[in-house]
């Protein structure tokens, strides 16, 4: 007679016990994260799609039901329609340069270089300062009076430029202080990537006789998807929800010239003191960012290109 | 290990019973915001409180930018402070919850009270704020410009004023003639120069289209297209003081929040009577600090006994003696030091402005959202895409919308 293991081992050693640890034990993990997103993250979205549908001043007042009234306002409300509008121009402008920028740094420094860990650190640097510096130092060098800019202009014998006083220099300026403050950050992501690529598969492309753009095409470019897609979505994102920069930078101006959805959502809650509005606003343009953001997606697993 | 435990375990009741020995709670808070030095001026009268009646008010400061979210966050948590800083803005918004002040001081003794629908003040007036005009006199004087000074029985009107700005332009060494301060309220004062009220009916008739307010925004108006004052303001909020303090601009306008701010300016400066209209209306607005109690704070009638407190005439002028600013206790002497005569030139301006015209600014403040409409509209003239007429009419329609 041999002897049979207890019934706590055969349990544990049954089949069904493996299945359940596969796949209970992962979630424990993702337990603690899953609780401080839900609590700080999911619970105050929930609870501002409920405002959302109410008239609350957010002031010790005490939401009162509405239906749809801020809905039926928001659509009528130029200021942001403007703001919208606005930001989907940013969005448009900025994405394609941050893009390619982040794309071309990755792949010069990918190449042999000297110094590969200085260059690196330099283009990442800027990503390592907060977007409030980065809109003061930008500011300083740029404002009309008392800019760097038109200091060295002046200098050189110049006539001065109007520059963050122009709504089209200030906004164009947006797109330029917001590439150089993120491409370094999208640069490191597009150089990990880079550098997983197999050295075979370049060595099959070279002994086929294609030259350093046809590898670039057929080779990098392709293999790059995944963080392309990435970059794509990330970037978009943080274009999309863009507010502290700009306020350091211009605070919106000259003439409302810079001021994009974000920071209308915050005038309507903290200035106008309309929390319920701008809580519809904040529900509107999160619907946006999702619908991009999925289109986004489905297009790359689909296989067409971001 | 046991021993171990038993001394960690020994170690940390200690700590628990010496911390609860020791401690210090207060009795109750009071929320302030600071624009300068007052918080520690006001820490040093809570203790003088303490030392007299054995009460323990703790003051913590909150930036001005979330202070009334962070009001309004606390009230609903169930943890309202029982004595609050206002501004006739926070009064407002927050009127409903904040406690009257029936019989806690005497109203015929202060001046900028505002008043709940009861007529029950809501706050005790502190300190008033008033608009005022500064010019860089060592500019002024070496580009032969002529200014009135406090005392002059004719002030100058907007015409003369821009006249005289105008020789800055060609001066050597001037950035740009002068500078506004962003806020558009900066700019309202001028409709009461203008002579007119903002509101016939309050909330319902206004006058901003008149032809009074109308000439008012279109002097504010060409000043920003003709380059008189600067429009640097609209990227950077805090440039207009910024550019007055690099001694290159003539004038700005602002308010005497800043004259302390300004005592170290290495160039002379003066604060000097603000221009009328044609018919020689003079006006400031008038702002101002109060101090206030909190509903459902559970402190609310020993709050009420600090308010008393504050103001006994003693310690209301200590307050503003030490900060120092200009006193809303009717015949107050205050102590300003070095910048007495920019005081007494924003009390001048004060002491000129037509009671009429500071209740009609006292409706106004009751308009939720009213400040950034009114920066809405100067930003507007600064922009110079709309009328004069165009930008009135739409900030009127804005004022009553937010009121219906």
């Amino acid at each position: 007679m041999t002897d049979s293991p207890p019934v706590k081992q055969r349990r544990r050693d049954s089949y069904k016990y493996y299945i359940l640890k596969q796949k209970i034990v992962p979630y424990m993990f993702l337990l603690p994260n899953l609780l401080i997103f839900g609590l700080f993250i999911i619970t105050p979205a929930i609870i501002g799609i409920y405002f959302s549908f109410t008239l609350f001043r957010g002031l010790g007042d005490t939401p009162v039901f509405n239906g749809l009234d801020n809905y039926r306002t928001l659509f009528g409300d130029q200021g942001f329609r403007d703001a919208m509008r606005n930001t989907i121009f940013l969005v448009a402008a900025t994405l394609p340069i941050v893009f390619f920028s982040s794309l071309m740094l990755a792949l010069l420094l990918a190449q042999p270089l000297r110094a590969k860990a200085f260059w690196r650190a330099t283009y990442y640097w800027p990503v390592m300062i907060s977007f409030i510096v980065v809109g003061l130092i930008w500011q300083w060098i740029l404002r009309d009076s008392r800019g760097l800019l038109n200091g060295l202009v002046v200098t050189l014998g110049f006539e001065r430029l109007q520059t963050l006083l122009n709504p089209r220099f200030a906004w164009w300026s947006v797109v330029f202080v917001f590439t150089w403050s993120r491409a370094g950050y999208y640069m490191i992501m597009f150089l990990a990537a880079l550098l997983s690529v197999p050295v075979s598969l370049y060595e099959a492309a070279e002994i086929d006789g294609a030259n350093r753009l046809q590898r670039f095409l057929y080779v990098t470019y392709p293999v790059l998807k995944p963080a392309r897609t990435m970059v794509f979505i990330l970037a978009a994102m943080e274009i999309f929800k863009i507010y502290p920069l700009v306020v350091s930078f211009t605070a919106g101006g000259p003439f409302r010239a810079t001021v994009f959805t974000v920071q209308y959502i915050y005038e309507t809650a903290f200035q106008y003191r309309q929390v319920g509005l701008a809580s519809a606003m904040s529900v509107i343009m999160i619907l946006f960012v999702m619908v991009f953001s999925g289109v986004n997606m489905y297009l790359a697993k689909r296989g067409g290109e971001v | 290990m046991k021993k171990f435990l038993v001394l960690s375990l020994t170690l940390f009741t200690a700590f628990v019973v010496a911390a609860c020995g020791t401690s210090d709670r207060p009795d109750f808070q009071m929320m302030w915001f600071s624009d300068g030095t007052e918080g520690q001026v006001m820490r040093e009268l809570l203790e003088r409180y303490r030392d007299e009646t054995g009460v323990y008010i703790e003051l913590f400061e909150i930036g001005w930018d979330v202070y009334e979210t962070r009001l309004g966050t606390m009230i609903d948590g169930g943890e309202a402070p029982a004595l609050v800083r206002t501004t006739e803005g926070v009064m407002n918004n927050f009127k409903d919850l904040l406690i009257e002040l029936d019989d806690v001081f005497d109203t015929t003794a202060y001046t900028n009270i505002f008043y709940s629908a009861n007529n029950l003040p809501l706050g005790l007036p502190m300190d008033v704020t008033a608009n005022g005009l500064f010019v860089n006199t060592d500019i002024l004087d070496r580009c032969g410009v002529e200014y009135p000074v406090r005392g002059d029985e004719d002030i100058w009107t907007w015409d003369e004023f821009t006249t005289e700005m105008d020789k800055l332009r060609d001066c050597d060494d001037v950035s740009v003639p002068g500078v506004f301060d962003f806020q558009g309220h900066r700019f309202m004062a001028m409709i009461y120069q203008q002579g007119v009220k903002i509101w016939n009916e309050p909330f319902t008739d206004s006058n901003l289209t008149s032809p009074e307010a109308v000439q008012a925004l279109t002097i504010l108006h060409d000043f920003y297209q003709n380059g008189m004052i600067s429009k640097e303001v609209f990227v950077s909020g805090g440039a207009a003081a910024e550019m007055f303090q690099t001694g290159t601009v003539g004038f700005h306008m602002s308010g005497n929040w800043r004259v302390s701010g300004y005592g170290d300016n290495d160039f002379e400066w003066a604060v000097i009577p603000m221009p009328t209209g044609p018919e020689g209306h003079r006006a400031t607005l008038l702002g101002g600090k109060a101090m206030s109690a909190v509903q459902g704070s559970g402190n609310e009638q020993a709050a009420k006994d600090f308010i008393a407190w504050l103001a006994e005439p003693a310690n209301h002028d200590e307050f503003n003696n030490f900060v120092p600013f200009l006193s809303a206790r009717i015949g107050a002497e205050i102590d300003f030091g070095e910048f007495q005569e920019a005081y007494s030139m924003f009390q001048d301006e004060i002491n000129a402005t037509d009671p009429a015209f500071v209740s009609d600014w006292l409706t106004q403040t009751q308009i939720p959202g009213m400040y950034p409409m009114i920066n809405l509209m100067t930003d507007r003239a600064a922009e110079g895409v709309m009328t004069p007429l165009e930008i009135l009419e739409a900030l009127e329609a804005s004022l009553i919308a937010a009121m219906e």
